[in-house]
């Protein structure tokens, strides 16, 4: 388990990361979102030892810097292009090795692993972004590490790319790893991420399950349709819910299916739709982040 | 720190810069000591029995500063290119990458030095050879040859590796570490007139051709000027590199 403990870091007088604490478990995939500017690539360099605050982050108990070879601990994916342009993909790879302790061989097993073998011999510079981070994650899984924390390892990759990263990460959780993502495309992270950790202006918002997060969106609720809805709506007036009118129909947040479905029943009430509505992440995520943007339009802030 | 020093040396071997600079220092040194120390030079300037030591002290200190480029983009490309990240996660201690790079940089720098040291001399040889000249039999102290280049050599790469460490941007590095030595302490040495020699790149050239600084200095004597100035910078270095953020 990963366990950060009141993170803080300052560029001056702003503060970037305010005491932040949350754990990562294993065997999960733990998403990490926030609007731009939130602080997820400072708290991963801090959480890393690249950037210099206050806090603590241990895995296992133990601080990285207490492991002999950090790069078997955790792998990271900071940035996709990091890597010199000229170097080989697999001469990149095999000084990432050394550094780590790692044999060589396993350097042509991670670029068969993310589908590179092919340009192991290509120069990086002219890799598309989809590939350079491809080559980011061979070069996070190399030393076979416990913990695996990529920001944005999505960004540039095809559908297909997409749909292999995602598969990729939940089968690396399940055997026993615990996988630490940022991601903004949040569609993709509610199916590949069992946990959020949701920060803004570096603060945390949310550390919960993602179905915890959508079951407690304003946007979650029962829809309901019937010719008698004047009568429903007085019906459900008693109960603890919040009712609005939608297209024609009631959203009833509070109660579920089946306390709508019996009240309807007992109140000689036809009933033509009753169905469960789920936010999207999408939508718990600007409810959850709404007035945190650092950066946002003019548009957006109205 | 073995795996450290494994991945720094890779690093090293494994740019086109490296080779390319080498290919260059090569190449100048062959055709200023060949060609036009050899080849084309008047035949009485080889009757001066020390006309082959000072081809070795002539040659390291102009392609000597080249060479320093190596060692400069070696750490330079790590934060062109944001590697350093990997380089730090993958070990336990900053220092350590520290201390790899110095000894990857220095042990370049010496076996660079070395070559230069005798394939100066061997292409003025060859060059008056070729010319159907005679050179006078020499007379020079090899172990003091050889140590004062390869000091010469070695300190180049340092002052350059303490410059990029310190500045961490490579374009801004390779800018101040051409400055300092070509106009900086040119400038400087106009207003110190003889105490020039205690200037870092001034006392460094001073350590093969000591005479060139007037008979103020020997080559020990600027050797520790020069070491002073290295201690404290790469002391200053590992400070701001164990206490700064990585980029």
């Amino acid at each position: 388990m990963i366990q950060v403990d009141h993170l803080n870091k300052r560029y001056g007088k702003k503060v970037a990361v305010d005491d932040l604490s949350f754990r990562i478990e294993t065997g999960k995939v733990t998403g990490f979102l926030g609007p731009n500017g939130a602080g997820k690539s400072t708290t991963m360099r801090l959480m890393l030892g690249l950037d210099n605050g206050g806090g603590k982050t241990t895995f296992d108990n133990k601080k990285l810097h207490e492991y002999a070879r950090p790069s078997q601990v955790i792998g990271i994916l900071l940035e996709a292009k990091a890597f010199h342009p000229t170097r080989t993909a697999r001469q990149h790879l095999r000084i990432l090795a050394n550094a780590g302790g790692v044999s060589l061989k396993r350097v042509d097993e991670v670029l068969e692993e993310v589908g590179l073998s092919k340009v192991a011999k290509s120069k990086p510079g002219k890799f598309s972004l989809g590939m350079s981070q491809r080559l980011g994650i061979a070069a996070a899984i190399l030393g076979k590490p416990k913990y695996l924390m990529l920001d944005e390892p999505a960004n540039g990759l095809d559908p297909e790319g997409i749909a292999w990263l995602r598969d990729f990460l939940k089968d690396y959780a399940d055997a026993g790893n615990a996988v630490f993502v940022s991601s903004h495309l949040l569609s993709e992270m509610s199916q590949m991420a069992d946990n959020v950790v949701v920060i803004g202006k570096g603060k945390l918002i949310a550390d919960t399950s993602i179905g915890e997060i959508l079951s407690s969106s304003g946007h979650s609720g029962v829809f309901v349709r019937s010719p008698k809805l004047s009568v429903l709506e007085r019906a459900l007036q008693g109960r603890k819910a919040e009712i609005s009118k939608l297209d024609g129909g009631l959203k009833v947040s509070g109660l579920t299916t089946e306390d709508i479905g019996k009240l309807a029943f007992e109140n000689n009430v036809p009933v033509y739709e009753l169905v469960q509505q789920s936010a999207s992440l999408e939508e718990a995520f600007l409810e959850l982040t709404a007035g945190s943007e650092e950066f946002a339009s003019q548009k957006e802030a109205k | 720190m073995f795996p450290t020093l494994k991945s720094e040396f890779r690093k090293l071997l494994t740019v086109r810069s490296t080779y390319f600079i080498l290919a260059a220092c090569l190449a100048i040194t062959a055709f200023f000591a060949g060609f036009i120390q050899g080849f084309q030079v008047n035949a009485n300037s080889l009757k001066d029995p020390g006309v082959l030591a000072s081809q070795s002290t002539g040659a390291i200190v102009f392609v000597g500063l080249i060479f320093a480029f190596a060692g400069l983009l070696l750490a330079g490309h790590e934060y062109r290119y944001n590697t350093i990240m990997y380089t730090l996660t993958s070990s336990n201690r900053r220092l350590k990458v520290l201390f790899a790079k110095f000894l990857v940089i220095s042990v370049a720098a010496v076996l660079f030095s070395l070559i230069i040291t005798f394939f100066s001399p061997l292409c003025t040889i060859i060059g008056a050879h070729l010319a159907g000249k005679d050179i006078s039999p020499q007379h020079f102290d090899v172990w003091k040859l050889v140590w004062t280049c390869v000091f010469c050599g070695w300190g180049y790469s340092m002052y350059a590796y303490i410059l990029i460490m310190i500045l961490r941007n490579q374009v801004g590095a390779i800018v101040t570490f051409l400055l300092i030595p070509l106009i900086g302490e040119n400038i400087l040495g106009l207003l110190l007139k003889k105490n020039s020699h205690y200037l870092p790149f001034t006392a460094l050239q001073g350590v093969p051709a000591p005479t060139e600084l007037g008979n103020h200095t020997t080559s020990g004597a600027s050797a520790l000027v020069v070491l002073v100035y290295l201690g404290v910078g790469l002391i200053v270095s590992a400070i701001l590199f164990a206490r700064r953020d990585a980029n």
